[in-house]
């Protein structure tokens, strides 16, 4: 079994930072257990189908170290149906490890005959946000757990929006009790493209309500900033995240890296950055 | 506009590479984008995911046919093949047809191993018989055996493994060292992870006989000149790589 009274002592005591769990660092983990990180986060849907390393190494790293699963196609806000064959083998994969966190975005990314493999958007106004706090209660009910959800990068916002993206994520935890993974670099991102202030953003939603922070590098395409994951945390990603860990230090904090993905230390790097951020704003030396 | 209405109009809009009126509508782009630069964005955003998976799943195509032919190739693959996974390691599998007029011949037969191997890496070793209980064994000719599902034998025109193992190679020096013949070759999952074993004509058409759970006497006499050398081959490597995990 795993060592979950030590997990849970580690957790109170510290404010944890962690990494994403990438095929590129799997070699680096399975030779050596070492690193200075609080835990890892596994892209689910890449452990979903596997009984071979992709498992081997999240039972590998379990044996030491906690872990959350992160998804991306729950597809929770697309018109259609839930997809409970895909909910079904989360649930399978994830149970045995006893995750802290299970997440996943509040977007659309398909539908069932064609998934697009992208987080989008959709309209905020109050037809929606029925429409969600139901699917939130139906997936927790459904898991048996507490449903984290992401806010997302978005390149346009519609006409049929209502309200703003903080005022609908707010008002969709507080319904439905659903917790939100606070991405950092996503409000940056969407306050410099949709032109609003990333702290109104910050200061609407619930301390409570925050069950993970995520931090990662977006790039300045000239027109727009696009959430690539492929670069270090940006400066004023940093100055935000203090404002967010001040907020909320129960949660966990991860580092996020997709795309030119750097080796192991760089990453573990980023973390320690955080980890001395949150130092900084709690006052530990 | 309803959710459903614009979800089903995005959708169509991307797989067709064409910003439908009703998105224009009622589309904010964000940024200093307008209307086709921020749909043009989700549009090759897919594209381009799609096709670096297919160089993910299939790189030893990808060296064949260098960057031009490969990604001209993954965009038809993407028109005619919108994805229905969630898991985009699985994305491709219907390649090998789709290849099969391709004027390199082996391509589609290349495809298919990179499948194969795909699903061998990614199942779980299933337990094998232990040779000692060979080494015990009264009349061997009366023994039936079944393989671990784990397994795929490529019988090839061509030297499908040795190509597929210049993946990643893009010297001219690398492909001219192969030797342009016939090929059988049975990938397996043995401790961890897949191994390859090359067996002769002969071999081949054995195993498959032995797969068919024919005895092994029963089996070569439909060879009234099998080679016993090559039957003692086949047979102890089956047990030393722990191919057969039951017998009776």
């Amino acid at each position: 079994m795993f060592q979950k009274e030590v997990i849970l002592n580690k957790a109170l005591k510290e404010k944890m930072v962690g990494v994403g769990l990438r095929t590129e660092h799997y070699s680096r983990l399975e030779e050596s257990l070492e690193t200075k990180v609080d835990f890892f986060e596994a892209l689910t849907e890449n452990h979903m189908n596997s009984a071979g390393r992709p498992l081997k190494i999240l039972e590998h790293i379990r044996s030491d170290y906690p872990l959350s699963f992160h998804g991306v196609s729950l597809n929770i806000a697309h018109h259609s149906g839930l997809n409970y064959s895909y909910m079904k083998k989360v649930k399978e994969l994830v149970t045995p490890f006893e995750p802290m966190i299970v997440s996943d975005h509040l977007c659309w990314t398909g539908a069932p005959e064609s998934n697009l493999h992208n987080l989008l958007p959709f309209p905020y106004n109050e037809e929606t946000l029925d429409f969600l706090v139901g699917r939130v209660n139906e997936v927790q009910d459904f898991m048996g757990r507490e449903l984290v959800l992401e806010n997302l990068s978005a390149y346009f916002d519609y006409k049929e929006s209502t309200m703003r993206e903080w005022e609908f994520l707010a008002l969709l935890s507080k319904r439905s009790g659903c917790k939100l993974l606070f991405d950092v670099n996503n409000i940056y991102v969407n306050s410099q493209n949709q032109k609003f202030d990333p702290h109104t953003y910050m200061d609407a939603i619930e301390p409570e309500s925050i069950a993970e922070i995520h931090l990662a590098g977006f790039t300045d395409m000239g027109d727009f900033l696009f959430d690539t994951h492929s670069k270090p945390v940006f400066p004023e990603v940093w100055e935000l995240f203090k404002k967010a860990t001040e907020k909320a230090p129960h949660a966990p904090t991860l580092i996020e890296w997709d795309d030119d993905i750097p080796d192991f230390d760089v990453l573990e790097g980023e973390a320690l950055k955080a980890r001395a951020i949150i130092s900084e704003v709690h006052g530990e030396a | 506009m309803k959710l459903k209405e614009l979800q089903e109009d995005f959708l169509k809009g991307i797989l067709k590479n064409k910003l439908p009126k009703s998105i224009e509508k009622t589309m904010l782009p964000g940024g200093s984008l307008d209307l086709e630069g921020c749909f043009n964005t989700y549009r090759n955003d897919y594209t381009a995911r799609l096709s670096s998976v297919l160089g993910d799943n299939f790189e030893s195509l990808w060296t064949i046919l260098g960057d031009k032919e490969f990604f001209e190739m993954t965009l038809k693959y993407i028109e005619e093949n919108p994805s229905r996974l969630y898991d985009l390691g699985e994305y491709g599998n219907e390649l090998p047809s789709f290849l099969k007029d391709h004027e390199i011949a082996y391509l589609s037969e290349l495809a298919s191993m990179e499948i194969e191997f795909r699903r061998l890496f990614n199942s779980e070793v299933e337990e094998a018989v232990d040779p000692k209980v060979f080494a015990n064994l009264e009349d061997p000719t009366s023994l039936k055996m079944i393989f671990t599902k784990k397994h795929f034998l490529f019988q090839s025109k061509y030297p499908l493994y040795k190509i597929w193992e210049k993946r990643g190679d893009n010297s001219e020096e690398s492909f001219s060292q192969i030797e342009w013949v016939p090929e059988n070759c049975l990938m397996y999952k043995s401790t961890d992870t897949v191994q390859v074993m090359f067996l002769t004509n002969f071999q081949a058409s054995l195993f498959l006989n032995l797969r068919e759970q024919l005895s092994l006497g029963d089996a070569l006499e439909k060879y009234p000149d099998a080679p016993g050398e090559e039957v003692s081959d086949l047979f102890s490597r089956m047990v030393s790589h722990s191919l057969i995990t039951t017998i009776s």
